[in-house]
């Protein structure tokens, strides 16, 4: 298992020992992300497009004088996840660009069902009655139908706590709905 | 009918009698950094409540997170050998530095090369190649090493690379590309 630790000022500064372990390091994952994205989006692979992908990030990382590799900071996130963002971003630019996908990016390749129209009927919430992730929540179960192991999956959490979030926000909700009959 | 139906039946009828106030338009598209906070449950409170927020109203964002926390899941792959050295051939080695500057340095490196044994017919035959190249062109023909402390492409031009990979740097989760 290679050392995961990046020395990013001697990297940054060319170091060519430190671009070399770099790359050892962090090859797999920019792989895997850009072989998980086109599969995600083509539902097939093509091991050459994934090589020249790859590619393609170590070549945006470095780009003028490694300016996209100066935004990341390392207090903020890891560089694995920050690396996957990097290369999924590219996967997809690729796609759009080149047309490769024969359906649209992202909802429909996810099979998320599409929001309900806007509606203005309905009791208005108090602004700050639900938090952010109660709303949201809420919105991906009751107007998107997706379950709780997918809003867990999306949230980063498990899905005893989607359960508990619901169950606290209609708490709230019942109380509101009750106040202002 | 599918056990979400009727888990969250009452939940479903509550949600529709209510409506959430909107504060004008959608807010950005979080960028890398700041997704990837969010990605690693790193980001301070307001910052996923903006994101939380974001998400409700961008399917296309939703979908990059649930697709991103798969990818962080499924973990690195192996990848091919000729991967590796092709993203480690973009950037040089420092030159080696002596008193007569990149020739001498070249020479010291044609010396290291030398002292491997399999290179010394390819040595042979570079070092009466460039002499006779060097005897017709009047010219220094070894190649001289990069300097260090830069990051140089050895065979791509970054201005022409940037300019196609430019849009990255802005936001690209949710929003069509500039």
């Amino acid at each position: 298992m290679p050392n995961m630790h990046t020395d990013l000022p001697r990297l940054l500064d060319g170091d060519k020992a430190e671009w070399d372990a770099f790359v050892d390091r962090f090859t797999p994952v920019i792989w895997a992300a850009v072989k998980g994205s086109l599969f995600a989006h083509t539902g097939a692979v093509n091991e050459e497009d994934v090589r020249d992908l790859v590619q393609a990030v170590f070549v945006r990382l470095v780009g003028r004088d490694f300016r996209l590799l100066r935004t990341y900071d390392p207090r903020r996130a890891s560089l694995v996840t920050w690396l996957t963002i990097v290369a999924r971003s590219v996967a997809i630019d690729s796609l759009r660009r080149r047309r490769l996908s024969t359906v649209s990016i992202g909802e429909a390749a996810l099979e998320i069902p599409a929001p309900p129209p806007v509606s203005n009927a309905g009791i208005e919430l108090p602004e700050g009655l639900l938090s952010p992730r109660q709303k949201l929540v809420l919105h991906l179960l009751c107007d998107r139908g997706m379950e709780p192991s997918e809003i867990a999956s999306i949230l980063g959490v498990n899905a005893q706590t989607v359960r508990s979030t619901v169950h606290k926000a209609v708490v709230k909700l019942r109380r509101q709905l009750k106040e202002q009959r | 009918m599918n056990g979400t139906r009727d888990e969250f039946r009452e939940e479903r009828e509550l949600w529709k009698r209510v409506r959430v106030p909107e504060a004008g338009a959608p807010s950005a598209c979080p960028g890398p950094a700041e997704l990837a906070a969010y990605l690693d449950g790193a980001c301070r409170r307001d910052a996923r409540n903006r994101i939380e927020e974001h998400l409700r109203l961008c399917p296309a964002c939703v979908g990059a997170v649930a697709e991103l926390r798969r990818l962080l899941r499924a973990g690195p792959a192996p990848a091919p050998a000729a991967v590796f050295e092709r993203a480690k051939g973009l950037v040089a080695r420092p030159p080696v530095h002596g008193r007569d500057g990149d020739l001498f340095a070249a020479f010291r490196g044609t010396l290291a090369l030398l002292r491997t044994g399999a290179a010394w017919a390819a040595a042979a035959a570079l070092v009466v190649s460039a002499c006779a190249a060097g005897f017709t062109m009047g010219r220094e023909t070894f190649p001289l090493p990069r300097a260090a402390g830069s990051a140089q492409m050895s065979h791509l031009n970054p201005d022409a690379v940037s300019a196609e990979f430019g849009r990255l740097e802005q936001p690209f989760l949710g929003g069509e590309l500039s």
